[in-house]
């Protein structure tokens, strides 16, 4: 409580803010180019994807687990204008996030008025595998299971990216971008009405909220921004490959807002740092890594579904079932205590 | 001219008839009780005024135009709007964001001025805020602003209810059961808010059981009995209208 009064405080925001730029400036000059730095890059791209995910998998409360492909779209668009048709960074950009934001709209259309809650999650993992599954199979435009190898660096404005340093200033822009886009859309009318169809969709119908449309403006926003992630991480790499945008991809983004928290901006990244740095501090035991995931979700699910930052008493889809599974594990083993008991008379 | 006026209304679910042939109407600036025994088809009623189901047959004619049927956005958009029989807040939202998403269209901010949130959306929000602030006032909740709605007691839950419908100025305003659940304190504050809160230019339908509530409130009640429409006239007639007694108390024996 005292944490948050403080934090309410005007001159203590801004100083924690300060500090925090401060910090967040001289990063690269601490970590140098190295292996450090790459980590740190991945873990802002990532950010990206996951802040602008929680839209609408936190505060939308929809099950959309297919993000992967519009990350894909944005990364094979520009990787192929870059490579085949030698196009500069700056006509490459604006083509490949509209190509992931129309083919975003497209996916949100499918995930309207009838389909809803988890068969939001298998329409858009099912759009994400077809994506990928195309990837894999138009070999001639994509270079099939090969993936796209010398992917230019980002040039921009006749400044040439090549340094860890150079990306890491570049990636925090597009971050802070993201940050300041997703917190003005939360705290507007749009931001609202997104938290109010999650709350009661029948209620925010009868406020005269337009459900459908805004659930595919919602989702049409985060493909926008999972397209700019895919081209920084094209770009980036200097490969696109179709095993970086597979199903398990997509999941990792979910993974990363319920871990965070969800409907919480700072809970989105703190998830992405924790999931882009498990596997990287645990590389000796990496074959397990989707074991250890898969532990750490139902353990999520169990104590705390909101994520660690996230939301305490939404009717979040995975809150009223994280209830559900409390309440029946609670049974399984009362009833178990039971028949114990009789068997003990 | 009527503001509402319900002509022939038939509905049913899978077969099971709910409303028969309901006719009624309702002036500017009036109280219209409904009233009627569990599962007589009052909340279908309302469902059908503000389109959250399209009837099969019959018309639902608002302010002299033709709203059978239309998408519940675009009646609320008319100026009807609704609270519900048992209270559906947008729990984790704190109170003062239930009323803002309650003010609706009243709120203007086309999205790409949202995402670069300009001086004209900061400007939107602090008026939005101000109008709720003072919505918040006429029901009492002003203290409790910043509190998750989902953390009311009942009765503010309802007064918040309440004033979200007010939120977007109706014009007809549907309150199902407002004191559904409460005890008679509350009930008697309740009626006092809805009283209070009436003023020219606002008509309301009001569902509710407690039949002293509906009596001091309504100017006119039409009592419905298994989906037909069996009375219509001022309180005291419905009191002695042989068939509203019979339909709550039975009939005589001899």
């Amino acid at each position: 409580m005292t944490v948050e009064t403080m934090m309410n405080n005007k001159k203590t925001k801004l100083i924690f803010y300060a500090v925090v730029a401060v910090a967040l400036l001289a990063l690269p000059q601490i970590t140098g180019n190295g292996y450090l730095l790459r980590i740190i890059n991945m873990i802002l791209i990532y950010c990206i994807i996951s802040v602008s995910i929680n839209l609408i998998g936190g505060y939308g409360g929809e099950l959309a687990m297919g993000h992967a492909c519009y990350v894909g779209v944005g990364a094979y668009t520009t990787a192929i204008l870059a490579t085949k048709f030698s196009l500069p960074f700056w006509a490459t950009l604006p083509v490949s996030l509209i190509a992931a934001t129309v083919f975003g709209f497209l996916t949100a259309i499918l995930c309207v008025g009838r389909i809803k809650g988890d068969y939001v999650m298998i329409v858009t993992m099912g759009v994400s595998e077809i994506t990928r599954i195309f990837f894999v199979n138009a070999a001639n435009i994509t270079n099939g299971p090969m993936g796209i190898p010398q992917v230019p660096g980002i040039s921009l404005l006749g400044f040439q990216f090549h340094t860890g340093k150079s990306y890491y200033y570049l990636f925090l822009i597009c971050l802070v971008v993201t940050i300041l886009v997703i917190r003005n859309i939360v705290n507007s009318k749009f931001g609202r009405d997104v938290v109010a169809i999650r709350e009661d969709k029948v209620a925010a119908k009868a406020m005269g909220i337009k459900v459908n449309l805004n659930k595919i403006i919602n989702f049409t926003i985060t493909a926008f921004f999972a397209g700019l992630a895919g081209v920084l991480l094209a770009h980036y790499n200097q490969f696109v490959g179709p095993m970086q945008f597979s199903l398990d991809e997509g999941l990792l983004y979910f993974q990363m807002i319920i871990i965070g928290g969800l409907g919480s901006i700072p809970g989105s990244i703190l998830g992405a740092g924790i999931l882009v740095l498990i596997p990287e501090v645990f590389r000796g035991i990496a074959v397990y890594r989707t074991i250890v995931y898969g532990l750490i979700m139902v353990v999520m699910m169990i104590v705390r579904p909101q994520g660690l930052l996230g939301d305490d008493d939404s009717n979040h889809v995975l809150i009223r079932w994280s209830g559900q599974l409390r309440n029946g594990l609670k049974r399984l083993f009362m009833r178990k205590g039971a028949e114990d008991e009789s068997a003990g008379c | 001219m009527n503001l509402l006026d319900v002509k022939r209304i038939h509905m049913s679910f899978a077969g099971l008839q709910v409303l028969k042939d309901i006719s009624f109407s309702l002036a500017p600036d009036e109280i219209l009780g409904v009233i009627g025994p569990n599962g007589a088809g009052k909340t279908t009623l309302f469902n059908l005024i503000t389109g959250f189901y399209k009837p099969p047959s019959g018309t639902i004619a608002y302010d002299g135009e033709d709203i059978t049927g239309l998408p519940s956005d675009k009646i609320t958009a008319k100026g009807i709007n609704r609270t519900f029989q048992n209270v559906r807040l947008f729990a984790s939202q704190t109170v003062l964001e239930n009323v803002l998403v309650g003010m609706g269209n009243k709120i203007e901010e086309p999205l790409f001025q949202t995402i670069f949130r300009t001086n004209k959306i900061k400007t939107n929000e602090i008026k939005a805020k101000k109008a709720a602030f003072e919505i918040l006032e006429t029901v009492g909740l002003t203290d409790l602003m910043k509190e998750r709605a989902g953390n009311l007691s009942y009765g503010n839950q309802r007064r918040l209810e309440l004033a979200r419908a007010l939120a977007n100025e109706p014009k007809l305003l549907l309150l199902d059961e407002p004191t559904a659940g409460m005890n008679p304190q509350e009930a008697v504050e309740i009626i006092g808010l809805v009283q209070s809160i009436r003023k020219p230019g606002m008509s309301i339908l009001i569902i509710e059981h407690n039949m002293r509530v509906v009596m001091n409130l309504s100017e006119r009640i039409i009592c419905i009995e298994a989906g037909s429409k069996i009375a219509d006239g001022t309180p005291y007639e419905i009191q002695h209208d042989q068939a509203v007694i019979t339909a709550y108390l039975g009939e005589s024996t001899n």
